[in-house]
């Protein structure tokens, strides 16, 4: 996917149903992001998620709700192929990521060879070369911090994807929930750009196809596309509102 | 098993989602998952999530229901079970409620819904779904009481039966034999069901403690294996363990 250069389309996961992530990865899409920070999810859930995701042929990213390492952990323990880490605003924060979501060279992430990750042990040595190569690491850039930072951010070895989270950005930039606002799109340009000269993928949230195309057209290889609640809604709307245009005004009107 | 090699698979009856995914990757060919005697209900969640952890893992989810019920077994093939074991299979109407219960019609009579798991929650169109599961959907009784031994031709000649599954620990207990499965009685309970079975191509299975029966089961016929329990293969693992423990260990 965006590792290759091609863009992937992916959306949030908030609602706790493995049945979702199938249903995602039947319609087509690439990945999906299973949301411990906004999602009302506990790790049980998600390890099923996970499971449902490998069954539907849908790679499961999960969001951990903070930059902590036993959460990060918790999220590769449970069979993720990649982490999203909310948040990160300063060097600092960024080398602790990478360090909580890789192997010895690379990091120092938990090891337990008995976990889903490691096929409850039926992978021996593989396990940790496999995990260091194919983990993905993706951090979001959602603050003003962060983007001062950017510069020593994206030195740090081994982050796949630098996210851009706009909604917290917006926030930060002084224009709350203001995601089309200019001010936002210029610092996802600046994001944007100085990401790609540094050679790793940008990410961003989109609520519609259109903005999706847009922002694959800026270069932006991991379109984080709409929430599933979102599209239930907004789906659930427009059969109401055909339903509306159809039926008499009252039972009455015949 | 259509080739004519027996294929072996095993029960789990520890209803854990995590232990169906392992047993996958252990290389058997199929997994029963036991709603009869383990603590999973054969109605909700818990039974999706055990059956979806067998295709995360790529291997065959049989699933073993509570009772020969029609909901239970409308519930196991919804999830996406590939064959279900109704157990305690006695009577030629018996297995007819069984195939009713598994089959769309014209054949049965299983209530249809398009928006279901194995139905890829709708993604499969229904006509394709239904053609789908009519025909490779396995429809197995247990037979599992001396009664139905009795009873066998009459059963086996119900349309729509896959595979006749021998139940050698309830059998030997309806036999008063305690549990023995590998009493001659019990083996020519099998070699009987074998004889009938074969000439109508319906495969039998039969359930195993030990390489050595399973071997015997196959010289005799059968053509699935459940060999042992997860829980029993835990429960010998950790005895192996204490064994050691007991010699090497205590006297350090």
């Amino acid at each position: 996917m965006w590792r290759q250069g091609t863009p992937a389309f992916g959306p949030f996961v908030q609602l706790n149903s493995p049945g979702i992530c199938e249903i995602l990865g039947h319609a087509g899409f690439d990945y999906c992001i299973i949301d411990l920070e906004h999602g009302v999810i506990h790790v049980d859930t998600a390890e099923n998620m996970v499971r449902a995701s490998i069954a539907a042929g849908i790679v499961p990213i999960v969001r951990v709700a903070f930059n902590r390492p036993e959460l990060i952990g918790q999220a590769l323990n449970i069979g993720a192929s990649g982490v999203h880490i909310p948040h990160i605003s300063t060097l600092e924060e960024a080398e602790q990521a990478v360090f909580a979501s890789k192997f010895f060279p690379l990091g120092g992430r938990g090891v337990c060879p008995f976990v889903r990750a490691a096929r409850y042990s039926a992978d021996k040595t593989i396990y940790y070369n496999k995990a260091n190569t194919e983990t993905m690491v993706i951090v979001a850039i959602e603050g003003t911090e962060g983007i001062e930072n950017l510069g020593k951010i994206l030195k740090v070895k081994g982050i796949d994807v630098v996210f851009v989270g706009p909604y917290d950005l917006s926030q930060s930039l002084g224009v709350p929930g203001q995601v089309t606002h200019q001010k936002v799109i210029e610092k996802v340009r600046e994001i944007a750009t100085m990401s790609k000269k540094a050679g790793i993928a940008v990410g961003l949230f989109v609520e519609t196809p259109e903005a999706a195309i847009e922002w694959v057209k800026q270069g932006v290889l991991y379109v984080s596309l709409d929430v599933d609640a979102a599209i239930l809604l907004k789906a659930s709307m427009n059969y109401m509102k055909l339903v509306r245009e159809i039926a008499p005004a009252s039972a009455g009107e015949r | 098993m259509n080739s004519g090699k027996a294929c072996i698979g095993l029960f789990a009856v520890t209803a854990s989602p995590a232990m169906v995914e392992a047993i996958g990757y252990s290389g058997f060919d199929f997994v029963i998952i036991d709603c009869e005697h383990a603590a999973l209900s054969s109605w909700g969640t818990d039974l999706e999530e055990c059956v979806r952890a067998a295709y995360a893992a790529d291997i065959t989810p049989l699933v073993r229901v509570t009772e020969n019920d029609k909901g239970m077994v409308l519930k196991a093939f919804n999830f996406g079970a590939k064959g279900v074991i109704a157990p305690h299979v006695n009577t030629k109407e018996d297995a007819e409620r069984l195939v009713r219960s598994s089959r769309f019609a014209p054949e049965g009579r299983r209530s249809a819904a398009p928006p279901v798991r194995a139905a890829k929650y709708g993604f499969t169109p229904f006509p394709q779904f239904l053609k789908q599961q009519n025909k490779d959907n396995l429809v197995i009784p247990l037979i599992e009481e001396k009664e139905a031994l009795q009873e066998l031709k009459s059963i086996i000649e119900v349309k729509g039966i896959d595979v006749l599954f021998y139940g050698p620990f309830d059998m030997s207990v309806t036999m008063g034999l305690e549990g023995n499965m590998i009493h001659p009685t019990i083996w020519k309970g099998l070699d009987d069901a074998v004889k009938l079975c074969k000439p109508k191509g319906i495969p039998v299975a039969n359930l195993c403690w030990d390489i050595e029966s399973a071997a015997e089961s196959i010289k005799r016929g059968a053509l699935m294996i459940a060999l042992s329990v997860d829980m029993v293969i835990f429960r010998q693992g950790l005895q192996a363990m204490t064994a050691r423990v007991e010699k090497e260990l205590r006297k350090l």
